[in-house]
């Protein structure tokens, strides 16, 4: 039961193509597990579907469809290189919309250490944005910290409380900067999250989030 | 993989008001931004045929799927090609990238027929994603797949949806039409900024000169209402 989810603007520019790579990232993986979410993106196709059928036309040039016949006919664009064999255990936990951003399987992956009880893989660091896998012992406490920009952060197996809210599978969070939090992971097990961080969000508001593009020019 | 990090670090930056080249495509002019100018739209205005024949796209897909009838794939292309290549138009396509993205949709259309369950999706809302996640191949090579019942991943969740949806695909479309038809002016506008134009609520507030909050809250008033309606809250 997921109780923890993106605010819908999210799935709305996820629904309509328009949402950046590492936030759809976040939604597509949540989705996996969310059918609350999915169900609300079906919900949001469905209505671009009708729009378009009672849309506006523009005209095709004269020899599209002769162009797409032949095309049919051609041959087969070939598909992306073979997809890496993940073993079961990673199949079970890691979303489909997550999986092309792992070199291999969870255990064969390089796991630093990076805190006491707590390790990473980066997946991605560029400019501002990182994303990684996070796997934190059993019981252990996250020392409590800030972010400089965004950080989504979800549970991929296992679980932590935060405060007073408890975060399990499927379970996604939005801290942005200044959000003081220091995340337990449950006695249980460890906890495996997917973080995405954005530290291109240093300004937050509304005005704060229209101005930074320009600010960095 | 490095393409990837390329693209998703390029598209972040390129939410914003700067005017970054369209990545790997063809045509320099890119989808995004979609902040301010848009390319002089010459709309072909309304269709005629509107309110097509939904069981005739469903069956021509299936025909498609069964027997290759290119006849049940032409009545697909004369009614879908001109209102997807309007929708990425709206979307800040040049002419020319909106037609070649508009042609590799019907290409795959042809292709993935077999995959078509009415039972799932209406034939437009189906062609609609097609068209959508190649447009977002195109620009950021992220490639979105339908999910797959079988994949492990599901082995103690579903992937289907909690319960039974309540309508069929055909009667969840004209629940849709219906209150969009009833839907104050205000928030009509907003539901075609950003399920027809596909923008971003911070380029329709932009665009609006409207607070992004404004431009949040009625898209949520008015899409609350509508799923009430669609679970089925009325009956």
């Amino acid at each position: 039961m997921i109780t923890h989810h993106l605010s819908e603007e999210f799935l709305v520019e996820y629904a309509n193509g328009s949402l950046p790579t590492p936030e759809a990232l976040v939604v597509g993986s949540h989705l996996g597990t969310c059918s609350e979410c999915r169900d609300s993106v079906e919900t949001f196709e469905n209505i671009s579907a009708v729009l378009m059928e009672d849309g506006d036309v523009e005209a095709v040039t004269p020899d599209a469809l002769e162009a797409v016949l032949a095309m049919i006919d051609g041959p087969v664009e070939e598909e992306a290189a073979p997809l890496i064999e993940f073993d079961r255990a990673t199949l079970e936990v890691i979303p489909p919309a997550l999986r092309s951003y792992l070199g291999g399987s969870l255990s064969a992956l390089a796991w630093k250490r990076t805190g006491r009880g707590i390790e990473e893989v980066g997946l991605v660091k560029q400019d501002d944005v990182r994303i990684s896998l996070l796997r934190i012992r059993a019981g252990q406490k996250v020392p409590s910290h800030t972010h400089r920009g965004d950080e989504f952060t979800l549970v991929l197996s296992g679980g932590y409380t935060d405060g007073d809210a408890h975060f399990g599978k499927g379970d996604v969070s939005l801290a942005d900067s200044d959000k003081d939090h220091a995340p337990v992971a449950d006695s249980d097990g460890p906890c495996l999250c997917l973080t995405v961080r954005n530290g291109a969000a240093k300004l937050t508001g509304p005005i704060g989030r229209f101005l930074n593009p320009v600010l960095r020019g | 993989m490095q393409t990837l990090i390329d693209q998703a670090a390029t598209k972040t930056r390129a939410f914003a008001a700067v005017p970054v080249a369209a990545v790997q495509i063809a045509e320099p002019k890119g989808f995004y931004p979609k902040m301010k100018s848009k390319p002089g739209v010459k709309s072909g205005g309304k269709a005629p045929g509107k309110n097509a024949d939904m069981k005739h796209m469903a069956d021509c897909i299936r025909a498609i799927a069964e027997s290759k009838d290119r006849k049940a794939f032409e009545d697909l292309f004369r009614f879908y090609a001109p209102r997807l290549k309007a929708v990425l138009i709206k979307n800040g396509a040049g002419l020319q990238e909106a037609e070649e993205v508009m042609q590799e949709a019907m290409v795959l259309v042809w292709r993935k027929a077999e995959q078509f369950d009415p039972g799932k999706a209406s034939p437009s809302t189906w062609i609609y994603t097609i068209a959508r996640n190649r447009r977002i191949d195109l620009i950021r090579r992220e490639k979105r797949a339908p999910l797959d019942p079988e994949d492990p991943f599901f082995q103690n969740i579903s992937a289907e949806p909690d319960g039974e949806q309540v309508y069929t695909e055909t009667e969840r479309a004209k629940i849709i039409r219906e209150y969009l038809k009833i839907l104050p002016e205000e928030q009509l506008l907003l539901v075609q900024k950003a399920f027809y134009e596909e923008m971003t609520h911070q380029a329709i507030a932009a665009e609006l000169d409207m607070p992004l909050g404004t431009v949040k809250s009625r898209l949520r008033i008015a899409m609350r209402r509508l799923r009430e309606q669609l679970s089925g809250a009325d009956l």
